[in-house]
């Protein structure tokens, strides 16, 4: 009688080794293309990098600030957009995963005893390096708009890349532990913006508001120990990563990735609006009831119920038109309003860009086409002349017909937003730096914003006049 | 009541609709059959405006169906292949806006009676991201019936329906016949086709 055998596990080198001998043996000449994909990111990150180095010397040897206005305004200003940028960055990395496997390797890494750590700890590290560079290079760029209470560039790039490692670490524990949920997150964005405007107030009735004064080092030696400890930790769990959470961000990702390379936007904001009302569920539900514009309008204030993050993100970019204007002159403020008005405005018209993309759904719902777009535009139009107004203040001059612009402007590029026809990609072609883009894609993206620009100008004319 | 004449629809050069002319009045079926790709979505598109004909006319109540005019939205309910709803409204409040929309005389119990038939009742509270394939399908049938019709047109609505769903489907057919309504259906399903239709279209090769 003999034992049973002891299986035996490959391990990650063996299965690399044995999945790149196959690839060479249906394309002899993958090796060369991997090398030139290489060359091409290595000459991407050059270009890159040069700009960002070039930008922070500049900025090193830039003597005053940058942003006018009190300094203290400028500091709470920065540090309000790291913070919320570091915030934005925790949330869109456990929203992806962040640790992936795609489809191919997905089958043998979990249908086969092979180490799933060390398989993982590539893709690992490679996610760390992004978010450290990128969180350097951010540090890089807020760097230009720093002013004289701020630490120098080199601090600022340190803080961003131990931000990009600490939070990157702290996005896999949670995959590891299928944790990590976006209401933390939430709760700080609505802190941050909080206290911005607490300090915005204060400095426009004339209370300077205090800036802690922390020495770089002790923001950056106990962040090194953090990142160490957090980045460590992260490694080891990666053995932990059960197939939900590895491929739980596959669509999304992959949809990101295509919408970047089609420049449609929708194709991602479809899925995480699928993702959305997954999350959500049920809902306590209402009998609609009223005439034939009521029961529309009706159900579109349960969608706004439903959705309070819009009305968040509409009450907190109330800040940036008051904040534009303690920094910059009086001029910018005007398209900045604009600008803000369509933002703000926008998040409301979410039952508009249903209707429009939908003939199935217009068909079911009755009535013309043009009654059924107008009703679901009035909440926009609301939502953008209750914001303009409240915006107004922080204008010098010409309040009126800037305000009005402000919000007839923007709600009609909401319109033709919503109203763009579906993506074309057949039209004649256009040779770019950025590569080969159709024109009538041009125009499609256009559609909107290129309103938005030229009312823009107008204002900023109209306020320099 | 419908009257589909020498329609004709190509698709590049594969021409999918080759002169399909019907007639269907008020109170009857007709069931559209062919195999699969055979042209049977593509007619009841044109047939509600969703899709223009090369040649050929579709005419509704003697006139020309334009899918964006009030009347033709008010006198057809359609659930085609298209279906779409608010990603921010529950079941109970798509089929409470439908009903409302169209003038149904009583929405409410109009609604809680489709739920019950369709098996919907315990999904009334969810959001239709939260819905299978066959659960989309009920309410996309659902839709079509809290609301006051007069042509009713269905593509392969015996879809995902269970054996009771089937059974509830053919005596509603036969409900809609009753009270005046023309219906117009693709279908795979012998039973439902033999049990309902007045008159088969077929449609595809031969």
């Amino acid at each position: 009688m003999t034992a049973a055998a002891e299986p035996r596990a490959r391990t990650v080198r063996q299965v690399r080794s044995w999945l790149r001998e196959r690839g060479r043996q249906r394309d002899p000449r993958a090796v060369l293309r991997r090398l030139l994909d290489i060359y091409d990111t290595l000459i991407g990150l050059g270009i890159v990098g040069g700009m960002l180095a070039e930008t922070v010397i500049h900025a090193a040897a830039h003597q005053g600030p940058f942003l006018g206005g009190p300094a203290s305004v400028a500091e709470w200003t920065v540090l309000v957009a790291a913070a919320l940028l570091v915030v934005a960055a925790a949330n869109g990395l456990r929203t992806i995963g962040p640790v992936l496997v795609g489809r191919g390797a997905y089958t043998w890494l979990v249908s086969s005893p092979v180490d799933r750590g060390g398989v993982l700890r590539r893709r690992y590290l490679g996610v760390l390096g992004i978010t450290a560079g990128g969180g350097a290079a951010i540090g890089a760029l807020l760097t230009v708009a720093r002013s004289t209470g701020l630490p120098s560039p080199v601090w600022i790039v340190a803080t961003g890349l131990l931000a990009g490692v600490i939070v990157t670490a702290w996005a896999v524990l949670s995959q590891a532990a299928h944790a990590g949920s976006r209401r933390l997150g939430n709760y700080l964005i609505v802190a941050l913006v909080a206290l911005a405007g607490m300090g915005t107030a204060g400095t426009r009735w004339g209370w300077t508001p205090p800036v802690l004064v922390v020495p770089p080092w002790a923001l950056v030696v106990p962040g090194s120990a953090l990142a160490v400890l957090l980045g460590g930790w992260a490694g080891a769990v990666l053995g932990r990563l059960d197939r939900h959470a590895v491929t739980a961000g596959n669509e999304i990702a992959t949809a990101a990735v295509v919408a970047g390379a089609w420049l449609d936007p929708s194709l991602l904001t479809a899925i995480l609006e699928t993702r959305r009302g997954r999350r959500i569920g049920r809902v306590r539900s209402r009998r609609i009831a009223g005439g034939r514009v009521g029961a529309l309008l009706r159900a579109e204030l349960l969608r706004v119920r439903r959705r309070p993050s819009a009305v968040l993100v509409w009450c907190g970019l109330l800040l940036i038109p008051y904040l534009a204007g303690l920094m910059f002159s009086g001029v910018v403020v005007a398209p900045v309003q604009l600008f803000g008005t369509f933002l703000a405005a926008d998040r409301f018209a979410g039952g508009l860009r249903v209707v429009c993309r939908s003939s199935a759904l217009r068909f079911t719902l009755g009535g013309t086409d043009a009654d059924l777009r107008l009703t679901h535009l009035l909440l926009p139009a609301l939502a953008a002349l209750v914001w303009s107004a409240l915006a107004a203040p922080a204008l010098h001059g010409h309040v009126l017909a800037t305000t009005v612009l402000s919000a007839v402007g923007a709600t009609i590029a909401i319109y033709r937003v919503a109203t763009r026809p579906p993506m074309d990609y057949s039209s004649p072609a256009l040779a770019t730096p950025f590569g080969v883009v159709p024109i009538n894609l041009v125009r499609q993206l256009a559609r909107g914003p290129a309103l938005l620009l030229i009312l823009g100008i107008a204002q900023i004319f109209l306020a320099g006049s | 009541m419908l009257t589909v004449s020498g329609l004709v629809r190509a698709f590049g050069g594969l021409t999918v609709l080759d002169g399909v002319s019907f007639t269907l009045d008020a109170g009857e079926a007709g069931a559209v059959i062919g195999p699969n790709g055979s042209g049977k979505s593509t007619l009841l598109r044109c047939v509600v405006g969703a899709d223009l004909p090369d040649t050929g006319t579709v005419r509704l109540a003697g006139r020309s169906v334009d899918e964006t005019s009030p009347a033709v939205r008010a006198m057809i309910a359609a659930a085609l292949d298209d279906v779409d709803f608010f990603p921010d409204l529950s079941v109970v409040e798509h089929l409470s806006l439908c009903s409302w929309l169209h003038g149904a005389d009583s929405p409410d119990e109009a609604v809680d009676s489709v739920l019950d038939d369709l098996g919907l009742v315990d999904a009334r509270d969810q959001l239709p991201a939260t819905l299978s394939t066959g659960q989309r399908q009920r309410l996309a049938l659902a839709s079509c019936f809290v609301r006051p019709h007069t042509l009713l047109v269905l593509d392969e609505p015996e879809q995902r329906l269970d054996t009771a769903g089937r059974a509830w489907l053919i005596e509603k057919i036969t409900v809609e016949k009753r009270a005046g309504v023309a219906v117009l259906f693709a279908s795979h399903d012998p039973e439902l086709i033999d049990a309902v239709a007045d008159q088969v279209i077929t449609v595809g090769p031969g």
